[in-house]
């Protein structure tokens, strides 16, 4: 893919992020092979590119830009609709193609191989036999899931079936699974509600502190499955599984150190920090046992201390403690230093306290459990595998993997806690709760906050909770209720609109004949 | 630091972007209009590792989704972009 990277000043660049979308006017030539819309590159020092464009169409450079590279010479005319951030080395996007150069002065063409993802097929395909049974339900224009067809094909292999007799089958099956189906308008919701909710009596309601993965808490019970429905932000106790790659899992040594290299590891945990009031100093004694136990060196505390951005503190080192002086020191500036050198990360990744290696022995090789979870991060690590790596905080994969992913969390992991009390409740109400909570696109909670709170009708809500505060609010604004409902057709004394009470039936009355 | 492509993660579907006529053809298969459909976000992850290989989505576009299901084995599911 044939691209272009110019260069632009930093100032010029924010005020055109701000207006977005925007005209931009460039002064050299963009060659033909480049059709809109295309992505190009910016790059204000001339070796780091910072910016990729969105550019969604070239307008003839008789329009008037609102913004120019130059404001003479202007040759073409960009619609930018998006700009985003990225951090590059002119280097890194090989091979250079008409200018080569490591620099850019001022626009270079390019020939990238982007790096296009690629959207991995997680399927395996159908075989000669599976392939017939859908030729058949093509024929009879009908549809069975995939499940149904590999288990019609696994088992009728073993009779081998001719064709006549796998149509039959065929037939049969299209029939009882019909037979097996929602009907239409079934208040399934319910169904799911009270499915989900009788075995949940049984739920432990106290929340274990035992030792569930070697030494790793985990929430589990009732408290755990309100967690996930509540779509809290953080679980009570997060915790991740860490999968590695094929070179490291199997190597004992190389997993701890891994393991060490996660674990996060705070200035207070290695050391004291005091205020010195006389002097109007911070103190930072370090603790000698304690940094060896983590392996934590002297100069790992100190870079992590000039990394920080406050302004005006000097650094004395002084045998075994570090003393920040301020230039013009106050009770509170010296309070505020304090606190966030104590929590300050000197290695490690944050959110991780701590990470214990386990030997799966049903898989055969080393995963790293962990108390704490940062999945972003974690997933960036060499030896990480990113594939499988798997952390129990719901709205973390939600930010980090999307809502696909999260969807699939609140099903494993609900279905994981109601199966590790013994109890089984069917997959598909769990779908259906995971469906609602997914269906605005972000992550919504069960209850009054979430999906109950959001509904159309004033007297559904009012029904609920807090009904006074809907009946008021509702009586403030003017709602009016179309009496679409089960709950609002109830209190109003009419036929609920379920199953034959959500039809209409309409009579054509016979045309008398005269 | 590696770059990781969330698409390869078991807990991410495939996703994929209907053409619009594949998005006509849906409508009119399913009798619905585009609002009845569930969302996705514009600043999904996924909808960002579709935007580096279609170039920038609209809200509107319509999004296939191919998910792994415990019951059905593979089901479709489709889903709307929408702005935040």
């Amino acid at each position: 893919m044939l691209t272009i990277v110019w260069k632009d000043n930093e100032k010029k660049w924010k005020q055109l992020i701000e207006n977005l979308p925007t005209t931009y006017g460039v002064d050299f030539p963009i060659p033909e092979e480049i059709k809109p819309p295309f992505k190009a590159f910016v790059t204000m020092d001339g070796s780091n590119i910072d910016y990729a464009v969105y550019v969604k169409d070239i307008l003839p450079k008789t329009e008037k830009p609102k913004l120019s590279r130059n404001t003479k010479g202007i040759q073409h005319v960009l619609l930018i609709e998006k700009v985003e951030e990225v951090k590059m080395h002119v280097n890194e996007i090989e091979p250079v193609g008409k200018k080569q150069g490591t620099k850019v002065q001022k626009i270079l063409l390019i020939n990238i191989e982007e790096e296009a993802p690629k959207i991995p097929v997680k399927f395996k395909g159908y075989d000669d036999f599976e392939n017939a049974i859908i030729e058949i339900l093509k024929n009879k224009k009908e549809n069975l899931p995939e499940s149904v067809i590999r288990e019609i094909a696994s088992r009728s292999k073993k009779f081998k079936l001719n064709k006549e007799d796998l149509e039959k089958v065929v037939e049969f099956t299209i029939q009882e699974y019909k037979k097996s189906s929602v009907d239409p308008h079934e208040a399934v919701g319910i169904v799911a509600a009270q499915s989900i909710g009788e075995p949940g009596t049984q739920l432990t309601l106290r929340t274990f502190h035992y030792a569930g993965v070697a030494e790793v808490n985990i929430t589990k019970g009732l408290p755990r499955l309100i967690e996930i429905v509540d779509a809290r932000t953080k679980p009570s106790t997060p915790t991740m599984e860490i999968y590695l790659e094929d070179d490291i899992k199997k190597d004992q040594e190389k997993v701890e150190i891994l393991a060490k290299k996660l674990e996060s590891t705070k200035v207070i945990d290695v050391a004291d920090v005091e205020i010195n009031v006389t002097e109007m100093t911070v103190t930072i004694v370090m603790d000698k046992e304690k940094m060896s136990k983590r392996r934590i060196s002297k100069n790992q505390i100190l870079e992590a201390i000039k990394k920080m951005k406050h302004q005006g503190t000097t650094l004395t080192e002084e045998g075994d403690s570090i003393i920040i002086t301020l230039q013009d020191p106050s009770y509170k500036k010296l309070y505020l230093i304090s606190e966030d050198i104590k929590n300050l990360l000197v290695s490690g990744i944050k959110g991780i306290e701590r990470a214990i290696v386990k030997y799966e022995e049903s898989i055969g090789e080393y995963k790293i459990y962990t108390q704490g979870s940062n999945l972003k991060s974690v997933l960036e690590l060499e030896g990480v595998d990113h594939r499988k790596t798997y952390t129990n905080d719901i709205m973390e994969i939600y930010e980090v993997l999307g809502v696909e992913a999260a969807r699939n969390a609140i099903i494993d992991e609900s279905i994981k806690t109601l199966e590790e009390q013994g109890l089984s409740v069917d997959v598909r109400h769990l779908m259906l709760v995971a469906d609602m909570m997914t269906f605005e696109g972000n992550v919504e909670a069960i209850g009054r906050h979430g999906i109950a709170g959001k509904k159309s009708s004033v007297l559904a809500r009012a029904a609920f909770e807090i009904t006074s505060k809907h009946l008021l609010q509702a009586g403030l604004l003017g709602e009016s209720d179309e009496l679409r409902g089960v709950a609002e057709n109830i209190i109003v004394g009419q036929p609920i609109t379920l199953g034959t009470g959500a039809v209409n039936l309409i009579y054509k009355y016979p045309e008398k004949k005269r | 630091m590696k770059k990781v492509n969330i698409m390869e993660h078991e807990l991410v579907p495939e996703h994929y972007l209907l053409s619009e006529e594949e998005e006509k053809e849906l409508l009119d298969k399913l009798q619905v209009t585009k609002d009845s459909l569930p969302k996705i976000k514009r600043s999904d992850p996924a909808i960002k590792v579709l935007e580096k290989i279609y170039g920038p989505i609209k809200p509107g576009r319509v999004i296939k989704i191919v998910r792994k299901s415990q019951t059905s084995g593979k089901f479709i599911a489709y889903r709307v972009v929408v702005e935040e």
